[in-house]
């Protein structure tokens, strides 16, 4: 991957800012997320990598990843982040980011064996809005 | 003669691996031993009331300690026998903690060998001799060498206490490395604006004399009472008649590269470091100066205006006496030329952190410009390189050079608040914060946009553009793949090492240095500012890698360390010193040469052979300066020298036993 790269415009991040209230770039990468994560092997990217490329705005490698979808919001990775950052919550938004990108009442599954709840109800807030 | 035996567990420092109670039993049955006890810890108060009490019960003259180093704890054992009324010199440690315990995996061997390292012990104890100190008087004025932030502090310490302080410096100015600084973390305070006040009142104050661009050549003698020899070298410029008016640097013909900014402008050959300069009179460099080496020019004497230029001024010896010794040497960077991988010295945009911060400075080349040194245009792709030769046991340092992480976290929000849309990439390997508010700045560094990237930089070239770039590689672990930045600019974050010439001044105070170069302390822990010898202190970086308030802190313990050898007014001696059997001394002064400290010196005694009297010569020792090393007592050839504590009988009565 070659720098300068970013794959998320200005409006991006103060979106996603805005849904998480955090400021993903605290996160100083103890890698306790993945440690703690239940399902790190049916992830591609790891919960830390999913804070660095949120935090070096690269969201179109998480957008494209696996990752957000096999989150369980089990919020282990919450409750253990030293820097309070909630690596759940950070998920949750950009899944929200992607399901609002997708358009008003237009939900794809993404994941074959289903849309996991959390994404679902992310929607469901967006189209009761 | 009644000897006292007392075996020291160490806690389990010793206890696991040599049998403590095997040893105190076997001890019992050592001749001339009337008592023998075993110790959890011997240098605890339990401990040490518990020979009080066996030297009041058993009348106990002679106590043999087996426990941990004599270095450790050989005073404490000997303040113990002082206050029960015996000599302190009565008392012999056994080292079975560094000799036997640590060393060995065989409990059995190493019990037997702490029992021979206890009986050698106590057979030296029998011939013991009663050894004293003398007083010695301390000069009160101290000398500190170094003038940068430590140094000055530690002189501003002594003075306002109210003795006299010599501050020498090699540079023309005062103010060393922190001078160069624009800012310091993490308070971002202004570095000549909190440094410039002390070097002004260390200049002004009354107890302190400067000797600026000098150096010191000898140093003799011993604490309280040092001698040493200050070379002026010649500034050429008269100081008292010089007004500073700066018309000769300005007329001045000759340009060198200034080291001030790291070799990034011009100075003259007629110069004062910097602007705020302490003394602000200038020194004409001989080496570059057109005049020394071509003997034309001469436009700086013609320009000025009182007539203060003087070609024939000639280096001064200047001898002072001092008590006390401080020494504040700094640091130096190291060049990362050696690390070729960082393409420094072939691209003028890799540049170190000490260039980056003259390019922050409103004094420096740029006038506090930041540019790329290549095009002069504003760079946006900045890229960071942490623990260049630092951490690196192969081409650097093996240590970590402690201020690195910090000033690049400076260097990246300093930048961020010039140019707001710069971008800062910091390749790092830790991230090491250890200091008051220190985690906070780095975290205000992260929030302002610094993008921390885990990994070493395996690459830095030229990417060739028009723009003539540069293509950074490196591999980020957290991402887990390979990254390049396309950077505008490079700031390599080098590595600090003790000055250049630190080994000679060690050398002449005779100071040890560790495997890096930098001074030793006489203990990590408990005697972090004194060292081996005694009266010698030392503050900054000189001793190892500090930030400028642990810098300024030592400078002030140092000082105070100082402070208390001249409210006391006056020293003990090393009693341990060499003596003279003049009965046997042959006069032949084969022993003068091999003494270090020039203790020994040739004297007559008269005595009355077959009725007349004869004058015959026999070395003499001046227990002021002998400390004790005991070279003559080795070389002796008639055996007439010995050292006071470790006499030949004593030595071959510990021979004999085993």
């Amino acid at each position: 991957m070659r720098f300068p790269t970013k794959t998320a415009s200005i409006k991006e991040q103060e979106e996603l800012a805005d849904i998480i209230q955090k400021n993903v770039k605290d996160c100083y990468q103890c890698l306790k997320c993945s440690a703690g994560c239940p399902l790190t092997e049916h992830m591609d990217y790891y919960p830390h990598q999913v804070m660095l490329l949120a935090k070096m705005d690269l969201y179109k490698k998480v957008f494209d990843s696996k990752t957000l979808w096999v989150c369980a919001s089990c919020l282990a990775c919450s409750s253990r982040c030293p820097r309070d950052l909630e690596p759940a919550k950070v998920m949750e938004g950009l899944r929200a980011m992607i399901i609002r990108k997708r358009g008003e009442g237009n939900v794809e599954v993404v994941n074959p064996k289903g849309v996991p709840r959390q994404a679902l109800i992310s929607s469901m807030r967006k189209l009761r809005r | 003669m009644r000897v006292g035996v007392f075996i020291c567990w160490c806690g389990s420092n010793i206890k696991t691996m040599v049998d403590v109670e095997k040893v105190a039993k076997e001890a019992e049955k050592m001749p001339r031993v009337v008592y023998s006890q075993d110790v959890q810890y011997l240098c605890s108060e339990v401990g040490q009331a518990d020979i009080s009490k066996a030297i009041d019960q058993h009348k106990l003259d002679r106590i043999v300690i087996g426990a941990c180093s004599p270095r450790m704890h050989e005073s404490t054992f000997q303040q113990l026998l002082e206050s029960k009324g015996l000599n302190p010199y009565y008392v012999e440690i056994a080292n079975i903690r560094e000799q036997c315990s640590w060393v060995h995996t065989d409990k059995d061997k190493a019990t037997v060998k702490a029992t021979e390292l206890v009986k050698k012990a106590v057979a030296k104890s029998y011939h013991a001799i009663p050894l004293t100190s003398d007083l010695l008087k301390v000069n009160k004025k101290a000398l500190v060498i170094g003038g940068g932030i430590a140094g000055i502090q530690a002189a501003l310490d002594i003075a306002d206490a109210g003795y006299p302080v010599d501050l020498v410096e090699q540079k023309p100015s005062i103010g060393g490395r922190m001078a160069q600084f624009d800012k310091t973390f993490p308070t971002l305070d202004c570095s000549a604006c909190i440094l410039t006040p002390k070097m002004v009142e260390a200049a002004t104050h009354e107890n302190i004399t400067l000797y600026t661009y000098s150096e010191v050549e000898n140093v003799a003698g011993y604490v309280g009472n040092f001698k040493v020899k200050i070379k002026q070298k010649a500034k050429s410029v008269k100081q008292d008649i010089c007004n500073g008016c700066g018309d000769c640097m300005a007329k001045c013909p000759k340009k060198v590269a200034n080291e001030f900014d790291e070799g990034n402008s011009k100075r003259k050959a007629i110069y004062t470091l910097f602007p705020q300069a302490v003394p602000n009179k200038p020194v004409i460099d001989r080496d570059s100066c057109i005049y020394y080496q071509t003997g034309k020019c001469g436009l700086c004497e013609k320009i000025c205006p009182t007539n203060a230029i003087d070609y024939n001024q000639e280096d001064e010896i200047v001898e002072n006496e001092y008590g006390a010794i401080i020494a504040a040497t700094g640091f130096d960077i190291k060049d990362p030329q050696d690390l070729s991988e960082y393409y420094y010295g072939n691209h003028p945009d890799v540049i170190t952190s000490l260039e980056l911060e003259r390019l922050l400075n409103a004094s420096g080349p740029t006038s506090g410009k930041v540019i790329r040194p290549s095009n002069g245009k504003t760079p946006e792709k900045i890229v960071f390189v942490q623990c260049v030769g630092s951490r690196d046991r192969n081409k650097g340092n093996a240590y970590c050079s402690k201020v690195c992480c910090l000033y690049t976290a400076k260097h990246t929000l300093l930048l961020n608040e010039k140019f707001p849309e710069t971008e800062s990439y910091v390749f790092n390997i830790d991230v090491r914060t250890g200091g008051k508010g220190y985690e906070e700045f780095y975290e205000r560094a992260r929030h302002k946009g610094a993008k921390y990237l885990r990994g070493q930089v395996s690459k830095i070239e030229p990417l060739g553009d028009a723009d003539n770039k540069l293509l950074v590689r490196g591999y980020d672990s957290s991402i887990g793949e390979q990254v390049e930045i396309e950077a505008d600019l490079v700031v390599l974050a080098t590595s600090i090492e003790p000055k250049v010439g630190a080994s000679k001044i060690a050398g002449l105070l005779g100071l040890s240095s560790d495997s890096d170069g930098f001074f030793s302390e006489a203990h990590p822990k408990l005697k972090p500012v004194e060292t081996q010898a005694q009266g010698i202190y030392l503050a900054g970086v000189c001793q190892g890698p500090k930030d400028i308030p642990e810098a300024v802190s030592q400078a002030s313990g140092a000082s105070a360390k100082a402070i208390i050898l001249f409210n006391k007014g006056e020293v003990k001696s090393v009693p341990t010193t060499a003596m003279v059997n003049e009965e046997v001394c042959s006069g032949c002064m084969q022993c003068k040469p091999v003494c270090p400290y020039e203790a020994i010196s040739r004297e007559y005694v008269t005595e009355r052979v077959a009725g007349k009297e004869v004058k015959r010569p026999v070395a003499s020792i001046n227990r002021a300066l002998c400390q004790g090393c005991g070279a003559c007592a080795g070389l002796c050839r008639s055996g007439a020298m010995d050292l006071g504590g470790f006499t030949s009988k004593q030595i071959m009565a510990e021979v004999d036993t085993l």
